[in-house]
């Protein structure tokens, strides 16, 4: 059954992406004019147009665009950016590590928070500690990011003086880079100096995006660790003698952790969309900046290739999560 | 005919309307505020000629980057626009693109649901890895994506979110009315010759109601925060028309000076947003008893 059902989801995923980078080349045909007038107004000259529109093949059909596009897609190749020539991957490669390493940074802070005060509020059954996570669940869902993040830029960055404004490392700081990650670069080139100031930029983006999610976390890990708790396996483990701790932690988060998760697998695609959010609001130097630069450029490959990657990852996380499942979760292997 | 007269045909009975629903909301204090919240920031927006004496829109140098005070109850901007008037007025653009974008997903999401889920086979498959397809972005990007397209403005903004969001509305009603064609009440209007609109109007969509409230509550939230966040972006509407996120983004160029500026907007969107969930859950818990408690 598992294994039909893996295959058919495996099957299925070539056509969920081909669908998808259709979806985003159609809709960012659909732009009144083309391109190159909105990218380039000096060149008014009717002779430079045509030379320009026939340079990047807007000159053809329709058909054979998107016969190209699919072609080169498959080959790896998202076309090149029109206002920098800089191609794609190479700038995919620059700008995904920042936004990936805030995700994943913002995913640990409300994933050790939220399952920390879930399991709390679930073992005491205190109602305060139950109506503050509620609480804090629904506002963390209710405040919008990039407002959030502005007044703590305002409290820790502008009067407390804590934190920088934005960014990602001080301008001028000296730094190798290997893998773009920065984390890894200092630790790989002893760059202390470097990752000390990358982390002091890192805490507030991460702080806002990683508390404002930890409410829903803790919601979650509440729930299950409540369901879990009144399991009969609990009640042997307890009757055996274990200590409570031992129980509570060894016997019963193992289990109620299942559905955090998946929540966690699902928010890192929801990240990667919203990063255009917080990199806005930082100047975080990621892709969300880097789609946005290049709608309000016009440069429509830009736009067509960052939105198809990120969307890549999605299906892609969906997926992983999918399969993970029953991995995780060996009841479900003989459904 | 003895089994046959203990099944029973009859369609169940439909709610009656009445204001006991009031009495009963005074044990969930939690959304009872959240709705009179809600009901007030409604009224706040629509009648805001009448609340403050300032124009939203009007420049005036003399009181630029003017502090909280009497006169300017949330100060002004590097303009001298009033902010509290901009609030007022911009709960209006927020408020209206929500709504219609709610609307507009809710009819063109809740009719692909309905059909796919009635009409079954090649219908219903199709449609629904349709629906996949648009699940397969992350809400925002797809927003930006079909804003990117049109452009941006407020027309084009409720364009986006209505796309973003009917996947939901179309999942939902696809599940509940593959379980409403599950009941016998149905199986016999069948048998008795009614037609398909007949069944959809009579009985399908009636029974839809409860789920889709809930479902259009909790969406009323996430398309304000799309919303807001499109035009914080520069995506949404037009910078000439007063609006909570492009006055949170002006407010961040004034950090330094006038922190007041992006407050209060802020503010405003997240109460706006936390009550309208508050309002949700505790219609939740009404309206579908078997959902209380979860999530």
């Amino acid at each position: 059954m598992t294994t039909r059902y893996l295959i058919s989801r495996l099957i299925w995923l070539p056509v969920v992406l081909w669908a998808v980078a259709s979806l985003t080349f159609v809709a960012l045909r659909l732009v009144p004019g083309n391109p190159i007038q909105s990218v380039a107004a000096q060149m008014v000259d009717a002779e430079s147009m045509a030379r320009a529109l026939e340079e990047w093949g807007l000159d053809r059909p329709i058909t054979a665009q998107y016969a190209a596009f699919l072609g080169n897609l498959v080959r790896g190749d998202l076309g090149v950016s029109m206002t920098s020539g800089v191609p794609l991957s190479r700038l995919l490669y620059e700008k995904m590590p920042p936004t990936i390493e805030l995700a994943l940074v913002a995913m640990v802070i409300s994933t050790s928070i939220g399952v920390v005060a879930g399991v709390i509020s679930a073992v005491t059954r205190r109602r305060w500690v139950d109506a503050g996570v509620r609480t804090f669940a629904v506002l963390g869902v209710s405040i919008p990011w990039f407002w959030i993040a502005i007044v703590m830029i305002v409290i820790f960055s502008v009067n407390l003086g804590w934190t920088p404004v934005s960014g990602r490392i001080k301008a001028g700081m000296p730094y190798e880079t290997i893998t773009n990650f920065m984390i890894i670069d200092c630790i790989l080139t002893g760059n202390w100096a470097a990752l000390s100031s990358f982390l002091s930029h890192l805490t507030l983006p991460a702080l806002a995006i990683g508390l404002t999610s930890a409410g829903f976390v803790a919601r979650l890990t509440r729930s299950a660790m409540l369901d879990v708790l009144r399991a009969d396996y609990v009640r042997t483990a307890r009757s055996k003698g274990l200590r409570d701790r031992r129980v509570v932690f060894w016997h019963a988060l193992r289990n109620a952790i299942i559905p955090v998760i998946t929540l966690q697998g699902l928010q890192f695609g929801a990240l990667l969309g919203g990063a255009v959010v917080t990199e806005r609001v930082f100047a975080w130097p990621g892709v969300g900046r880097m789609l946005l630069d290049g709608i309000l450029r016009r440069d429509y490959p830009v736009v067509q290739g960052t939105i198809i990657i990120v969307a890549f990852i999605y299906v892609l996380m969906n997926l992983l999560v999918d399969l993970l499942y029953p991995i995780i979760d060996p009841r479900l292997r003989y459904r | 005919m003895e089994i046959a007269s203990r099944i029973d045909l009859r369609p169940p009975a439909r709610r009656r309307l009445s204001l006991g629903w009031l009495w009963r909301a005074r044990r969930d204090p939690i959304s009872l505020f959240g709705g009179a919240f809600f009901a007030f920031v409604v009224f706040a927006s629509v009648c805001a000629p009448l609340l403050t004496p300032y124009d939203a829109t009007k420049i005036n140098v003399m009181d630029r980057f003017q502090t909280p005070s009497l006169v300017h109850p949330f100060g002004t901007d590097d303009f001298g626009r009033d902010v509290l008037a901009r609030v007022l007025y911009g709960g209006r653009t927020i408020l209206l693109t929500g709504f219609a974008a709610v609307a507009g997903a809710l009819l063109i999401g809740g009719m692909i649901g309905v059909v796919a889920g009635y009409a079954g086979g090649r219908i219903d498959t199709g449609l629904m890895r349709l629906t996949d397809i648009m699940l397969s972005f992350p809400a925002v990007l797809l927003a930006i994506l079909i804003v990117a397209s049109l452009g941006a403005g407020l027309v084009n903004t409720v364009i986006a979110i209505i796309f973003s969001m009917i996947p939901n509305f179309a999942r939902l009603s696809r599940a509940r009315t593959l379980q409403i064609m599950e009941e016998q009440y149905i199986t016999a209007s069948q048998s008795l010759g009614a037609s398909g609109i007949s069944l959809i109007a009579r009985h399908i969509l009636p029974n839809l109601v409860p789920q889709l409230i809930i479902q259009t509550t909790g969406m009323l939230a996430v398309a304000f925060s799309l919303s807001s966040a499109l035009s914080f972006l520069g995506l949404g509407v037009d910078p000439s028309i007063p609006d909570w996120g492009l006055m949170v983004s002006e407010g961040q160029r004034l950090i330094f000076d006038a922190p007041h500026v992006g407050f209060f907007p802020g503010l405003a969107i997240t109460l706006t947003i936390l009550s309208v969930n508050f309002l949700g859950d505790g219609l939740r818990d009404r309206l579908d008893p078997a959902q209380r408690g979860a999530s």
